[in-house]
């Protein structure tokens, strides 16, 4: 009998075409297989990455809100800051929750650090794992700043850069800055706030909390305040936003950001700080796309008149503030500058001493310079 | 045994395998009809009845079917396109060895060597392409118009194959004679694409144990052809004497 040990020729030529069709087939099966496997682990990643940046996002927003409330608070007890400027301070506050390396105990669980840890823990529960993969690491990836954003906000800019996540077999899931683009910003309204220059000048005898005045920001748009509403500066105790540098006549005056308040700096760091602050704040608004911002000065008015205000007269008395010669009954109501004048004695043209003018016969304790009747005004009162 | 001695007969060792390992690599390469017929780990065992034109016809199929099985695994299942060149050089090189070396005790050489070494190529170039296919990570639409190429490409080469060598008839040995029926020994033969083996076919006159005779095979696509009936019975047995079956000869 014939044995079939050897096939016919013709279906050994059959069997190439048979292979190819096999690993076609392979090769098709396995690549549906592939993409829906990576489609999983890409709807993973995707979830992963979406909610870093929404937990990065909750996590900025709760953490500025209690650096700042921290920093009031440490001000107001333990005086202005005197070294570091307050951005970098709010910003230090919002990374590992201290102030000139003190821990503080109110920026427990909401630091950025304690963030960054619980960020782990969640990518190790996915079996994934990241760099950087220390705090220390940490912070040389982090890119935070704190600015004013206008005079009643301040806005806090953050982006991790270079971030690498890893799955457990070292492929690399995700590769880039969280977030993916731009930045995480989280702004807050420091109305309703006390604000740190006033009770840490006058030795916590006396406070104001930041409250917009009827006109939050006096200018073309919104209107001036004319004779008959300066009652509302002197008596309500209110704050009004003002362009952050104004002049008139060739005199300059450099009005605080809300920044500039949490410091205590001779005059010529607080103009470089305010420019600083006022340049960041102009960047960080055109990035938000704020086409008319508003401006960045914010001011109060002391009107240290017994009739007016007596706690105030006695705060400055009990404060033991002095003024040069010849500056004490020129009053320069503009809060920032008034008390600064008599705190560093600044004698006069050298910086926060400005000599003002009575603007109401009714409030005749009430003094503004020049250059604030303008931007109150639209002109000089007198 | 002295230290000398010794050193000198390591040292005649040494050259003895050099000039062995050069012997076996020049005829690698530059291979010569051999005298003798091979004897394949396979192949060689098939029953006696058999002569050294199956165990080498066995022994190209069987190689082809490694390769491309192996070419199959590489290329498709562990993606390994390097190994898979590797293999093919060292394959076709051998291939050409063996047909070389081994191809005269083919009882017709040329369409074996035809059509090992076109198979060979074609389905080298059959995973070469499809790699290539591959890395450009095309669409699966190109897959399957590249697979119905290489079918168009393979169906080709088989009836060029079939026009340049074919033929409707093969040659056999009669083995025995029984009343109309007459046993025949039949070679392979991939010319006639048929399968080595006995069959019986209906008698004709002369029909004697030990005579060549030519055989009508019906062809049938695709699938081995089958032997029908004698057509020619050669007296004188000059042409085929040397491949006969023993038992035939005797």
């Amino acid at each position: 009998m014939r044995r079939g040990f050897i096939i016919n020729a013709a279906v050994l030529v059959l069997v190439i075409p048979l292979l190819l069709l096999a690993a076609i087939y392979e090769n098709v099966s396995g690549g549906i297989m592939k993409a829906q496997s990576q489609n999983v682990l890409l709807s993973r990643d995707a979830f992963a990455v979406s909610t870093v940046q929404q937990d990065l996002q909750n996590a900025v927003d709760l953490s500025l809100r209690r650096a700042y409330l921290t920093l009031t608070d440490y001000v107001i007890s333990n005086g202005l800051l005197t070294n570091e400027n307050a951005s970098y301070a709010l910003a230090t506050l919002m990374l590992t929750g201290t102030i000139n390396g003190v821990p503080q105990r109110e920026m427990e669980n909401v630091t950025l650090k304690n963030w960054f840890k619980n960020f782990l823990w969640y990518l190790n529960s996915l079996g994934l794992s990241m760099s950087p993969s220390t705090f220390d690491e940490f912070r040389t990836h982090i890119d935070i700043l704190v600015a004013p954003l206008d005079s009643f906000h301040i806005v806090v800019r953050v982006k991790i850069k270079n971030v690498t996540i890893v799955d457990n077999s070292g492929a690399i899931k995700y590769h880039g800055n969280i977030p993916s683009s731009g930045y995480v910003y989280s702004i807050i309204s420091v109305v309703g706030f006390e604000d740190p220059l006033l009770p840490s000048r006058l030795n916590g005898l006396y406070t104001r909390v930041i409250e917009p005045c009827s006109i939050p920001y006096p200018g073309p748009v919104y209107g001036y305040y004319n004779q008959s509403n300066v009652s509302e500066l002197v008596l309500n105790w209110c704050y009004v936003g003002v362009n952050a540098t104004a002049e008139y006549q060739g005199h300059v005056v450099y009005y605080p950001t809300i920044l500039n308040r949490f410091e205590s700096v001779p005059y010529a760091t607080f103009v470089e700080r305010q420019k600083s602050y006022v340049a960041l704040a102009k960047e960080i608004q055109q990035e938000l796309g704020i086409k008319d911002p508003f401006p960045v000065g914010i001011v109060t008015f002391l009107t240290p008149s017994p009739n007016i205000d007596p706690r105030l007269l006695g705060a400055i008395q009990g404060a033991g503030l002095t003024f040069s010669p010849g500056y004490s009954n020129e009053y320069d109501s503009v809060s920032y500058f008034y008390l600064n004048c008599a705190y560093f004695k600044d004698p006069v043209g050298q910086g926060y001493c400005i000599t003002g003018e009575e603007v109401s016969a009714e409030y005749p304790s009430l003094h503004l310079d020049n250059v604030t009747q303008i931007l109150l005004f639209n002109a000089t009162v007198r | 045994m002295s230290i000398d001695d010794f050193l000198y007969s390591l040292g005649g060792a040494v050259e003895r395998v050099i000039t062995l390992v050069m012997k076996g690599l020049k005829s690698f390469f530059f291979p010569h009809p051999r005298e003798s017929p091979p004897s394949f780990l396979i192949s060689g065992r098939l029953s006696s009845k058999y002569t050294p034109h199956e165990r080498i016809s066995l022994h190209f199929q069987l190689l082809f079917i490694l390769y491309i099985a192996s070419g199959f695994v590489l290329v498709a299942l562990v993606n390994r396109p390097f190994l898979f060149l590797a293999l093919s050089c060292v394959y076709l090189l051998y291939l050409r060895y063996a047909l070389n070396a081994y191809g005269d005790f083919l009882i017709d050489p040329a369409p074996y060597r035809f059509f090992y070494y076109g198979l060979s190529l074609l389905s080298f170039l059959v995973f070469v392409g499809y790699l290539v296919l591959k890395r450009l990570n095309e669409n699966v639409v190109w897959y399957y118009a590249y697979l119905l190429a290489v079918v168009v490409s393979v169906i080709a080469f088989w009836v060029y194959f079939k026009r340049k060598f074919g033929r409707d008839y093969t040659y056999g040995v009669v083995e025995e004679v029984k009343n109309d029926l007459v046993r025949v020994f039949v070679h392979d033969d991939i010319s006639a694409n048929v399968k080595p083996g006995v069959y019986w076919l209906p008698a004709v006159p002369d029909a004697e144990p030990g005579r060549v005779v030519k055989v009508l095979v019906e062809n049938r696509a695709f699938r081995g052809a089958r032997p029908v009936r004698i057509l020619e019975i050669y007296l004188s047995q000059s042409s085929q004497s040397s491949t006969e079956p023993k038992n035939a000869t005797e």
